[in-house]
């Protein structure tokens, strides 16, 4: 499906240029997902190769981003791009940045399942940041759907899938205060499984920024900085001013 | 010479922007803006040939307003409208309304001549006539009744800065204009326009037989000028249109598309035809 026509510019060259900028943040975005997937893998289940696994892909995803920001300059330089181009440009331009640094947080969680763990990561905290993980990365796979398609309602439901993350995390939040309240001795290990989940948590606001872009590829609407509420209500209003 | 003249219009009367009909943005108010040019439901006829089809919009007063669209899209003759320049073609006709601050330009009793004196226009092509430099810009001038030699030489002083070419050409004055280059002859050209003081300025794809530094200078001057002439622009070229203008209007085929505020109509344009054009695909 190609709601933005990308394949029907005069310049066929042009058409290519985006395309394969295009299929590339989808690259770099699945190559992300695996970080995000292998990371929390990594944490839950100890497994130390996962985690060296994450850490040495960080190199390709950086590199990959490097080379599609550059791809995107040409583009401005050369095709000085408008409308719905140049709100592709824009929106790849900011989605790569964001899934760049979720690539990044990936790999502090693999760095910290690298910490010794056990006897203070219960099962039932295991459980919860594996949940956690898995929300993220659902909510990753829906919004780079929506970015494939330029899916104004994936979208949506990728900032409404933020919230439930947001609450896992504080559940998760308050069990290891208690922890640490308990058994002060396990403080320093705790702290890193807390960082480890403020890492997933930071992940799923990064996707909800990309979220946010692919309403603004779509629509031309800003949304970020606006309450789930005010978004659906701005899109409601443009879909009747239309 | 006196500022006064039979088209000198009741600013009082002068109408304020109302949010528009179809090719208008929606709820737009020009930001406190007063119009200065209102077209109503204007067609224009080559022959039997309809060239301008049911066009309205409303052009803000000390603005650049460029149109744009595809050659034979009609934006040039709507251009050459605003100063009755099409009257010089036999075969043409005009139903609808154009009023420049208030007034209708093709009513009865309104004097051509007059009307061309407070519309400036310029054209791609360079066009300064057989003289110097000093004369081409006297030229309006004198025709004006203005023969005082320091009334002349403080005008074309005041033009010829007012079109970024003064400190180019102080020192050859005298010398004919056609020694001066392209873009050195379009800007000439410019302060002719303005040595007449218009109160708008119609540009004709001003640039396009220009190189692109002489281009971005009389892009420069048009920022400039625009604190005081409404000007209204014809372009080929959309990233000038982009750069200069405040407001664009997309016409196709004879007809108004959508006009809007530049910054909205290259980046969110509203209609399907107008992204089309702007990013280059085949509608």
């Amino acid at each position: 499906m190609d709601k933005l026509h990308i394949g029907q510019h005069i310049s066929r060259q042009f058409n290519e240029e985006l395309e394969e900028v295009r299929s590339k943040v989808l690259l770099m975005g699945g190559m992300v997902e695996e970080q995000l997937a292998h990371a929390v893998k990594a944490l839950v289940s100890g497994k130390a190769s996962l985690a060296r696994e994450v850490i040495e892909s960080d190199a390709r995803v950086n590199s990959l981003e490097v080379e599609i920001d550059e791809e995107c300059t040409r583009i401005v330089a050369r095709r000085q791009p408008a409308a719905t181009d140049l709100r592709l440009v824009m929106t790849v331009i900011k989605t790569i940045n964001d899934l760049e640094r979720i690539g990044d947080e990936a790999k502090r969680v693999a760095r910290m399942s690298q910490e010794e763990l056990d006897g203070v990561l219960s099962d039932q905290v295991r459980a919860e940041l594996s949940h956690m993980g898995e929300l993220v990365r659902d909510m990753l796979h829906k919004v780079l759907n929506a970015f494939a398609r330029t899916d104004v309602d994936a979208a949506v439901e990728a900032v409404k899938a933020d919230k439930a993350v947001d609450r896992k995390y504080k559940g998760i939040i308050k069990q290891l205060i208690e922890h640490m309240s308990n058994d002060p001795e396990a403080v320093p290990t705790v702290i890193n499984i807390l960082w480890a989940a403020r890492s997933i948590e930071r992940m799923g606001d990064r996707c909800q920024n990309i979220a946010e872009y692919v309403i603004y590829l779509a629509l031309g609407m800003d949304v970020r900085h606006t309450s789930l509420d005010d978004i659906l209500a701005e899109i409601e209003a443009q879909s009747t001013a239309e | 010479m006196t500022n006064q003249t039979p088209l000198e219009f009741n600013k009082s009367g002068a109408e304020q922007p109302t949010p528009a009909s179809a090719g208008e943005a929606p709820g737009h108010n020009f930001a406190g803006q007063q119009v200065a040019v209102s077209v109503n439901n204007l067609n224009l006829y080559y022959g039997a040939t309809q060239a301008l089809h049911d066009v309205s919009l409303r052009i803000p007063e000390k603005q650049v307003t460029a149109f744009i669209g595809p050659s034979g899209c009609g934006k040039s003759t709507l251009l050459r409208c605003f100063n009755r320049l099409n009257d010089l073609i036999d075969i043409c006709r005009i139903d609808g309304e154009i009023l420049l601050n208030g007034r209708d330009i093709y009513a009865d009793g309104v004097e051509v001549a007059e009307l061309r004196r407070e519309v400036g226009i310029v054209f791609q092509k360079p066009n300064p006539f057989p003289k110097s430099i000093y004369e081409n810009v006297a030229y309006g001038l004198r025709i004006q009744g203005m023969n005082k030699r320091r009334q002349l030489d403080e005008t074309v002083e005041w033009a010829l800065r007012g079109a970024a070419l003064w400190d180019e050409v102080r020192e050859r004055l005298h010398d004919s204009a056609f020694g001066l280059s392209g873009g050195q002859q379009q800007r000439l050209v410019i302060a002719r326009a303005i040595a007449v003081q218009p109160k708008f300025i119609l540009l004709d794809e001003p640039c396009s037989a220009l190189d692109p530094i002489s281009t971005l200078k009389v892009e420069e001057l048009i920022n400039e000028l625009k604190s005081q002439y409404t000007i209204i622009m014809v372009t080929h070229n959309m990233q000038q249109a982009a750069r200069v203008s405040d407001y664009t209007a997309f016409m196709y085929m004879g007809e108004l598309i959508e006009f809007g505020d530049t910054d909205q109509v290259f980046t969110k344009p509203r209609l399907k035809k107008t992204e089309d054009y702007i990013t280059g695909r085949y509608g």
